[in-house]
Order: C-alpha cells, then structure tokens, then sequence
C-alpha cells in the first residue's frame, strides 16, 4: 500500500541534538485514517512526546506539516505547525498562509520533524531533498523580515521560503511567533518559544518538485469550481476581499463582543476608528491574498502620519484590533498599527501580547500589582506609548517584560493575591477577541478548545448571533439549548477541514461535503460529507487524548472569572454572563454529545467506534 | 484571435493561482516552478507583479535564437518554442528584457507563455483581473 498521489510519501526528521536528519516513509494507513496536516501532527506530537515533557525541553518536537491538498489548487491553503505548548502544556497547532509550507511539499516532504537542541543558534537549510544545518549565531537578534531576507541572500536565492523567529522566540516568550513567508504568522501557543528553545532561528526551503493528483481533471474542475464559489460569494464580495477579517470590528463591538480594557467590557467608544473601512481609507495599500486563495482577506498598511510613519505591516487584523487595541483601551489606528507591526518583527502573538498588557493594566490600575517600573510606564488604558515600550521589554525579557513573557497565566501566579480573578485566559491561551458573555456556545468552544482559549476550533457566534441554522435548526442566542450539538459540529468540520490544511474562511462558500469533493478526486478514495466530518471527529478526540494524558480533565474545560461572575455591562446582551451552573449544563451536554464521560475523557467505545483503539 | 497578454500589477494579489492553472494546464501536475507566469513578490508585499510573456514588439529572445527555435505565430500571436530544434542554450532567457522566460533546469527547455493557442488559462483563473488576455 503506497499513500495517494497527492502525498510525498515521506516525512523529514531532524535530530537538532545529533546532528542528523532521516526520512521516513509516511505511512498509508495514517494518512487513511487522519489525512494529513492536523491529524498527522497530532498523531506523530502523540507518539513522539511523552506525557509530563517539558515543552522546552529537547523531548519536545516541532512539527511542520502539509495536507493533501497543499500545493494543489485547492483555495484557500496554509500550512500548520504543532508542539506541545509551553503557555498551555496541552496540543498546540497554529495555522499560517503564505507560501512556506507548499514550498515544503515541492521539496519532497508531507511533515517536517524537528527535535533536540542544536548547540549554538542555527538554521535549518532544506534545498530539494539535500538538508544541512547552517550557522546562525549572524542572525541573533535580527527581525523576523531581517532574517527572512538575510537568509534569502545567504543561499542567493530570492525563491527560498523562511519560517523564523524574532527576538522573542529566541529568548521563549511563552506566546512568541513563527512568522511564514511572506509576513503571515503562525501566532498562537507559543510555537516560536518552542522553536527558540531548540536554538532554531529559521527553517528555509526551495523545493522544486511537482504535486500530483488521482483524478487530475476532476480535481482541476471541481477546483475551479470552488474557487468560483468563494469568488462570488456575498460574504467574499462584501466584507472579506474588501475588508478581510477587520470587517468584523463593527458586528463586534456594536454586538458586545469586542473585548475591551481586559474583557470589562464588550463595546468601546470610537471601536469604529479600527473598522475596515476606516483602515482602508487610512492605513491600507493594497489587498493581499495567501496560496490560491479568492477570499483576498489580507492588507498591506502603511502608517502615513504621526512618528511611526513610513512603516509598512500586514494588518491590522481583527484580532490586533481587538486585544492591541480595544483591549488596551486604544482606538488610534496608528498606533494600533505600529504596535501590530513590532509584535511581528520582534515575533510575538499580537492576541496574546494584548491580552497580557490589558491585564497588567487593570492589575496596576486597581493596585493588585504595584512596580515602580509600571508607575514609570504609567501603565493605564489608553496609553499607547506604554503599549509600545511593553511589547519591546516582553520581546527582549527586560524588567517586568521578563514576567509578562510568561503569559496571563504565568504573571497571575507571580503577582498572587487577587490577580488571578482579572486573568483572562482558557488553560493558559489568553482568550481571543470573541468573549462570550453575549454568546453561550461560545462560552462552551473557548472552554473545550484542544488548545486553550481559542475562537479557531469552533466560532457559535454565527449560529447564536447572526442566525445561521445549526444542524438541528436556529438558536436562541442567548439559551443553552442546542449550544453543545453547535459546538461539537464546529469542532468537527474545523478539525476536518485543518487535515487537508484548509483555511477557516474558506468555509463561509465550502461545505464539507465540497471539501470531501476535493479530497476524494486528489485521493482517489470516496469520500462523503459524513465520512468527512468523521475524520475530524477522530483528529478531535485524538487531540482530547494528548491533553487527557497530561493531566486535562473537566476541571480545566473552564471560563475566566469575568464571563462566570461580572455581567457584561453593555450591548445587546448587557447583564448576561456563563454562571458556573450554565457553563456545567454546557459540559454535561457536550460531553454526552461526544460520548466522553462526566469527567471529560473519552470513553473506550468512542475510541473503538472512531478506529482510535489500536492507534493508542 | 490572435491575443496579447496585459498584466496589471496593482490588481495582483500574490496568491499565484496563475502559475498552478499554467503549471496543471502545461504539466497535468501542480508544479508552480514549471508555469510559464511567475509572480514576483516582495517583503513586505508592497510589491506583487505577475511577470509573463507580454508579446513585445522587439521579440529579443526570437532574434537571439541561435537556432531559430523561437517563432511568432501570427494566428495567436504568440512567441512559440520548437523544442525539438532548441539546443537549451539559454540565450532567450538572458536576452529577454523583462525577465519573462525562465529555464526549466531539469529539461533544460525555456518556459515560455504560449497564450494556450489563445485562452490563456491563468487569466481564467485570476481572482482580481490582474491578468487580461486582449483580442488584438
């Protein structure tokens, strides 16, 4: 049995620590089972790292991994990097556009495997199949642009494709990122920590090989299809190729969700100066798209006025506006922008970077955390110039920077006292801009998310707010009815849709059964809707599994304080809130749904029924 | 119909959609190091530009064929390669004067856009227009 046509068939592992490199053979039945990208990371992250293994430790493995469709034109693409994270202890994957990891695929590789230490900083060069470890001590300290571009010249090669990390990584901010040619991020959980603790400054490839497909016409057809679909789709035509994914500032903040100065509130005053509209008339140049994606939903900025003028960033996206921004109690654009700009080149996750400046803000603000070093900053909402000079002190560990890098988690455990009941975060991931008091099914996505506190496995808002039918019909938005069912389906269809890697969006014009379309004529296997979205079912308890192995039961599937006890304020859902009892229901449901027992572990009949028993 | 190709660099996005349709139309596999249109894209992505075959009128790389491999059709007014009088040589690729033919290494053969007989297939794929075939 040798895999579809659409794989490589093999695996690269590098051993940082020894020095040297294998290939695998990428096995059939794996990718039968689980596909590719999400499910083969997760499958290799649970056989490779044993449980209790320290995420900085060189037991932990990096994994960079493509799907059966990267590399086709399949739309909308990208590519997916996974460890076991040092913010959350659990599974961690974070997904990036760009035009990195098909480069991967070109060079021969369905997975790129990293594990060890190398001894002095270095890089890693993957030129076809040749693989070398270069130097890298040159490059310390450099951006992440700077090192995409150093490398470039290094191999003379302006074709080559970097994945790299900036100071931040380098030194393991908790929550540092992986940024992917060409300025797209693989932001969440830290993975660039990881990737700084192995002494891993980049990873460039040129691949120059070829991806083939089972049913080469039919796919081509039904590709061209799909791209058709998404082309033309109202919510493509209207709001993403036009305002990409800071099109949502509005709905956000007039519907309450738009988290502000440390999730008090879910509308701020003036939140429109960070709208897309507002942003294309003063920040943006052009419009970009990532692989073979008709969605379009990125832009290029350029700061025109005040003293950060003259820099250009990709942004600000939604989630910048949200935690940089609204959460910091800014609505300047500029300065959201240049804020936006620093976290990518010195390498930090804009979400998780705001999250923790807006609750050290509400810490110095009510007197729980006193520093002369935040009087001096004069650490209040609002204050854009101590936003700035935080990102620069968390990327290079100076001062209180030190303490930030560690996350909201991590500075609630330091300060002590009653820090912790202001610590927004699910499992150590600072939760991202779609809080849920005005949304109980998200409540339920953000607590049972495999990797902690995160919108991308699961976003109910849709079915709760804007009235899309769930699978048994509408919901109430407010209820708890029929939440669970929303959430499990989400997870599923997302965790599907993550093995071919596809993009999340791509999912407002294609449904599982076109993504099974896809997937079968590359394949050649025959694949339904239903078969699709059991796919993602099994890579979603697989997920389960790693984290039950590490400790995570019910008890972690948990809120914030502030969503469980302070009643939103303001909005459309002012005086609501997921009480401890609500959020209960919510679990009790969801578990039944996913047949897991009442502590939140899988049962054996449901691994057993999703083939997961002999893979265990 | 005899065609030109326009392109207009400030429609592109830099998804390189063309160069898989050119590659899957070219090669029947996806193969963007093959496609006859390559899109240069800068860091920061201030810079996206579709660089192809636009059908000049010095026709350099024709008059630099030491071979007489390269012709101009005149029914689609494409810039056609004879591969099997091409020696691979690789003067075309140097004589041209906006960098729009490439030498595939591996067949040692220049890829050069052939205008698909008339129907170019990246510009039927092109999301944003960035790509135009115009009747001549």
């Amino acid at each position: 049995m040798t895999p579809a046509p659409c794989y490589c068939g093999k695996i690269l592992e590098v051993d940082l620590s020894r020095g040297n490199t294998a290939e695998r053979p990428l096995d059939p039945a794996v990718t039968r089972k689980l596909v590719g990208g999400k499910g083969l990371a997760a499958w290799l992250l649970y056989k490779m790292v044993k449980p209790g293994t320290d995420p900085f430790s060189e037991q932990n493995v990096l994994i960079f991994a493509t799907g059966p469709l990267t590399g086709t034109i399949a739309p909308s693409q990208r590519g997916l990097v996974c460890a076991k994270s040092p913010l959350t202890g659990t599974f961690s994957d974070s997904y990036f556009g760009g035009h990195f990891i098909q480069e991967l695929k070109y060079a021969g590789y369905d997975a790129l495997v990293i594990r060890g230490r190398a001894e002095r900083l270095s890089y890693l060069w993957i030129n076809d199949g040749h693989v070398e470890l270069r130097d890298a001590s040159g490059l310390r300290g450099q951006d992440t642009t700077q090192t995409s571009l150093s490398i470039k010249r290094e191999l003379g090669d302006a074709k080559v494709k970097v994945a790299c990390i900036g100071p931040a990584g380098e030194r393991r901010v908790r929550f540092a990122l992986i940024d992917c040619d060409v300025k797209r991020q693989a932001g969440r959980g830290g993975l660039g920590a990881v990737m700084g603790s192995k002494n891993l400054k980049a990873v460039a490839v040129r691949g120059t090989g070829s991806v083939g497909v089972a049913k080469p016409q039919e796919f081509f057809e039904t590709a061209r299809k799909f791209h058709r679909t998404l082309l033309e789709s109202e919510a493509v035509r209207t709001v993403w190729s036009k305002y990409g994914t800071a099109g949502s500032v509005e709905f956000s903040n007039m519907q309450g969700f738009f988290p502000t100065r440390n999730f008090q509130d879910g509308h701020i005053e003036e939140g429109e100066r960070l709208s897309g509209v507002s942003q294309s008339k003063l920040l943006w140049l052009r419009r970009a798209a990532c692989y073979a994606c008709p969605i379009i939903c990125s832009a290029i900025s350029f700061i025109r006025r005040g003293p950060h003028s003259g820099t250009v960033l990709d942004g600000i996206e939604y989630e910048t506006t949200g935690l940089l921004g609204a959460n910091c109690g800014l609505t300047d654009p500029e300065v959201v922008a240049y804020a936006n700009y620093l976290c990518d080149e010195l390498g930090l996750d804009t979400i998780s970077a705001g999250g923790v400046i807006g609750f050290a803000m509400e810490l110095f603000e009510r007197g729980i955390w006193r520093d002369p070093e935040l009087e001096a900053l004069r650490l209040r909402f609002g204050n854009g110039e101590a936003v700035l000079k935080l990102i620069r002190k968390i990327s290079y560990r100076e001062g209180v920077g030190d303490l930030l890098a560690e996350g909201v988690k991590g500075v609630a455990e330091r300060v002590g006292g009653k820090a912790g009941d202001f610590a927004i975060h699910v499992k150590g991931l600072e939760t991202p801009a779609w809080p849920p008091r005005g949304a109980p099914g998200m409540g339920l996505a953000l607590a049972t998310a495999d990797r902690g506190g995160c919108h991308e496995r699961g976003w109910p808002i849709g079915y709760e707010v804007e009235g899309i039918p769930g699978p048994s019909g509408p919901v109430e938005r407010l209820s708890l009815e029929g939440k669970a069912e929303i959430v499990k389906w989400e997870q599923d269809w997302f965790a599907a849709v993550d093995t071919l890697v596809g993009c999340d969006f791509s999912r407002t014009g294609l449904m599982p059964e076109d993504s099974a379309k896809l997937l079968s004529a590359a394949t050649g296997w025959e694949i339904s809707a239903e078969e699709f979205l059991k796919i993602g079912e099994r890579v979603w308890n697989l997920t389960r599994m790693f984290n039950v192995r590490e400790g995570f039961t019910r008890k972690d599937d948990d809120l914030p304080r502030r969503f469980k006890e302070e009643p939103l304020p303001s909005g459309p859902a002012k005086g609501h809130m997921i009480s401890s009892a609500d959020l209960n229901r919510l679990l009790d449901d969801y578990y039944r749904l996913r047949k897991w027992d009442s502590n939140g572990i899988p049962t054996r009949e449901k691994l057993a029924e999703l083939g997961l028993g002999e893979f265990l | 119909m005899p065609v030109k190709l326009e392109i207009h660099p400030e429609k592109c996005v830099g998804c390189r959609t063309c160069e898989l349709a050119c590659s899957f139309k070219k090669t029947g596999n996806f193969d963007p190091h093959l496609s006859r249109v390559q899109v240069a894209i800068g860091n920061p992505r201030t810079i996206m530009y579709p660089v192809a075959c636009i059908q000049c009128a010095e026709q350099s790389c024709v008059k630099a064929c030491p071979v007489s491999a390269l012709r101009k059709d005149e029914a689609t007014n494409a810039v056609l390669l004879d591969s099997d009088i091409c020696t691979g040589c690789g003067l075309c690729v140097k004589s041209c004067p906006y960098s729009a033919i490439s030498m595939d290494e591996r067949g040692r053969k220049p890829l050069i856009c052939d205008l698909c007989g008339g129907d170019p297939e990246c510009v039927k794929w092109c999301p944003t227009g960035a790509l135009e075939a115009k009747n001549i």
